[in-house]
């Protein structure tokens, strides 16, 4: 087997005396969707924001593609190859759905803003941009919305370009943070499909409530629970766990 | 609506034939005025950052901006290039030397996603350039100022920049282009960007950019703007003060870029008309200006907080749907308003009772403060233009 992309290695996460994350050890293989469960307080978004970026281990390590990215700024993660979307959509209120899709394009094309040099680059690779942006929009077939705020567009809607603009940045690995939260069920059907399409062969992480989902789209299914990671099996192992059962799925017929 | 350009244009460009120096002047200083607060705009309507000190870049582009042009007014020529060949790039010369304080001033103040952060950091940088600035009376001049002749150098025939219509010209270029080249940069993925930075600095960061990054390279492009129009402000004084540096100047900008309104780039334009419309000509009028121009702001952050621009705007949609109504309106506005500035002057008249009488000129009448009767007369104006407001008002609603 190859190597893994994501390794997350005794992660460990407190605030004050408050231990969330005690000691988390994952591996994400290249194309692999791993969805991670837990009840509520278990851990999950802080394990999302310590690998995203967005907090700093207080111990252990996370490795991307081998290199150790913790403590890094978001920035730095994001341009390594590491994209992730928010259980409430992050969406920009004064910027077009064409303008999100283009600022996550800037980055799959390289293009950051740094002096002269950046700025030619920035002109040479408009064109370029353009191109993947209009692919983007059809795959997401928000075309017709392409001129709308975000508040113009409905809330299924919201959540595609919430989706599509991590996806844009062209990721190798791609974190979800509930992404079909608060959708009815035959919306969150339709999504499932989508993304299953837009993912195909990315490396996925995905936090998520809705067990169909859960079982559509996982390959593994980790477990959490008080911070620390309870299983992690394939989602037929999970179900059939009776420790998982017991402070999880109890109400979920098998 | 190109036609309507256009013809704005060849107004702008005529505007020698048809104005007296005096109202050109006063076009120069407004010309100043609108890129200042487009480059206000820019930091505050685009990137959410509100400066404190935004006057410390148009006055070092105006400092940086007079010594080079006394040093070309004494020797007359830079090598073989006479000095009047060189004057019309000043305004330049004032923008890099502002752009590359805001380098490194900006480099300070955007390091925090915090607006509070920024603002302080650029409040304390503000005051202490100024304090700085007064401790170096050869370099700022102090209150004297720094002065130079912008006709001194060689000139080019009877081209040397003496006459003011010759400035307007330069000034006219230099604030159409600015003004179009902020306009632009909006719609740039760098401008995107930062309006995306002023929404969700975060989320920027989980694209793959630096919002420290992108409200850096903001401000010093709003510097370098500013520090054009500083250097315009030179050419056309001939004197900058360490008063160019002052906080004062700094919440003028702000004020008046709040008042024009921030969601579109009319807003900064008819702020900066504004600014020399009440700090230039109504502060000649009457010496109760700096009232008039706090009762206006606060009466348009109450009742437009999305500024002149957009109430403009309603009007002259207005104007178009039901010219009676609109015309009713602004009448009824006018009244009110010279209702207001009547009782107002006779206000501030009371206090010069003692030694200059109680008499006062206003709008061509003779008012005096101590007469009971010009008191109800001015007050009936005012209530009467707001109840005919209000009773218009209320009928469109219906």
């Amino acid at each position: 087997m190859s190597q893994p992309v994501l390794q997350v290695q005794a992660l460990e996460r407190r605030f004050g005396l408050t231990h969330i994350l005690r000691g988390i050890d994952l591996e994400l293989a290249a194309g692999e969707c791993l969805a991670v469960i837990g009840p509520n307080g278990a851990g999950k978004s802080t394990l999302f924001n310590v690998i995203s970026g967005a907090l700093a281990p207080s111990a252990g390590d996370v490795l991307l593609h081998g290199r150790s990215i913790a403590g890094r700024s978001p920035d730095a993660i994001a341009r390594l190859g590491l994209a992730r979307s928010f259980q409430i959509s992050q969406l920009f209120e004064h910027l077009s759905v064409a303008d999100h899709l283009r600022l996550a394009c800037l980055r799959a094309r390289g293009m950051r803003f740094d002096g002269w040099h950046g700025l030619r680059g920035v002109l040479a690779k408009l064109p370029d941009v353009q191109a993947s942006l209009a692919r983007w929009l059809q795959r997401l077939e928000l075309g017709d919305q392409q001129r709308s705020l975000p508040g113009e567009l409905s809330y299924a809607q919201q959540r595609m370009l919430e989706l599509g603009m991590t996806l844009a940045s062209e990721p190798q690995v791609i974190l979800l943070d509930e992404p079909t939260a608060g959708m009815s069920r035959s919306e969150t059907e339709q999504f499932v499909q989508r993304l299953r399409v837009l993912t195909q062969g990315r490396a996925l992480m995905l936090v998520e409530h809705d067990m169909q989902v859960v079982f559509e789209l996982a390959d593994r299914v980790a477990v959490l629970h008080e911070g620390r990671l309870l299983a992690c099996a394939t989602p037929q192992q999970v179900r059939g766990d009776a420790a998982v059962r017991s402070i999880y799925l109890g109400g979920l017929p098998c | 609506m190109r036609a309507a350009h256009w013809s704005a244009l060849v107004l702008l460009l005529a505007a020698p034939l048809l104005l007296g120096s005096q109202a050109l002047g006063l076009m120069v200083q407004m010309g100043i005025a609108v890129v200042l607060c487009m480059s206000f705009w820019l930091l505050m309507g685009q990137g959410g950052m509100v400066s404190f000190g935004h006057a410390l870049y148009s006055g070092l582009g105006a400092f940086a901006a007079i010594h080079v042009l006394r040093a070309l007014g004494m020797s007359g020529s830079w090598g073989p290039v006479p000095a009047g060949l060189l004057l019309p790039l000043l305004p330049l010369v004032g923008g890099l030397a502002a752009a590359l304080m805001a380098w490194v001033f900006g480099w300070l103040a955007t390091r925090h996603d915090s607006g509070t952060a920024f603002a302080m950091i650029t409040l304390g940088l503000g005051e202490l350039v100024w304090a700085g600035a007064q401790m170096f009376p050869s370099i700022f001049g102090g209150e004297a100022g720094i002065t130079a002749n912008r006709s001194a150098g060689a000139s080019l025939g009877w081209w040397n920049w003496g006459p003011v219509w010759q400035i307007y010209l330069l000034t006219l270029i230099y604030s159409l282009a600015s003004a179009w080249l902020i306009h632009r940069y909006t719609f740039t993925p760098l401008g995107a960007l930062l309006q995306a930075v002023r929404d969700k600095p975060q989320r920027v960061a989980f694209l793959g950019q630096d919002p420290r990054r992108i409200r850096h390279i903001s401000f010093v492009v709003a510097g370098f703007f500013a520090g054009v129009a500083g250097g315009l402000a030179a050419l056309f004084n001939e004197i900058v003060s360490t008063e160019a540096l002052s906080s004062q100047r700094s919440a003028a900008v702000l004020v008046f870029t709040l008042m024009g309104g921030l969601s579109t780039w009319v807003g900064p334009v008819l702020g900066g008309v504004l600014m020399v419309l009440v700090t230039v000509v109504l502060s000649g009028w009457t010496q109760a200006w700096l009232l008039y121009m706090g009762l206006a702001f606060i009466l348009v952050l109450l009742l437009l907080p999305s500024g002149l621009a957009s109430g403009l705007g309603r009007l002259w949609r207005l104007a178009k749907d039901r010219p009676l109504v609109c015309a009713l309106q602004c009448l009824a506005l006018l009244a009110a308003v010279a209702g207001a500035g009547a009782a107002l002057e006779m206000t501030y008249q009371l206090r010069l009772a003692g030694t200059v009488g109680s008499q006062l000129s206003y709008l061509g009448l003779p008012l005096d403060a101590h007469g009971m009767v010009y008191w109800l007369a001015a007050l009936a104006v005012f209530f009467l233009g707001l109840a005919a407001w209000r009773a218009v008002a209320f009928r469109v609603q219906r």
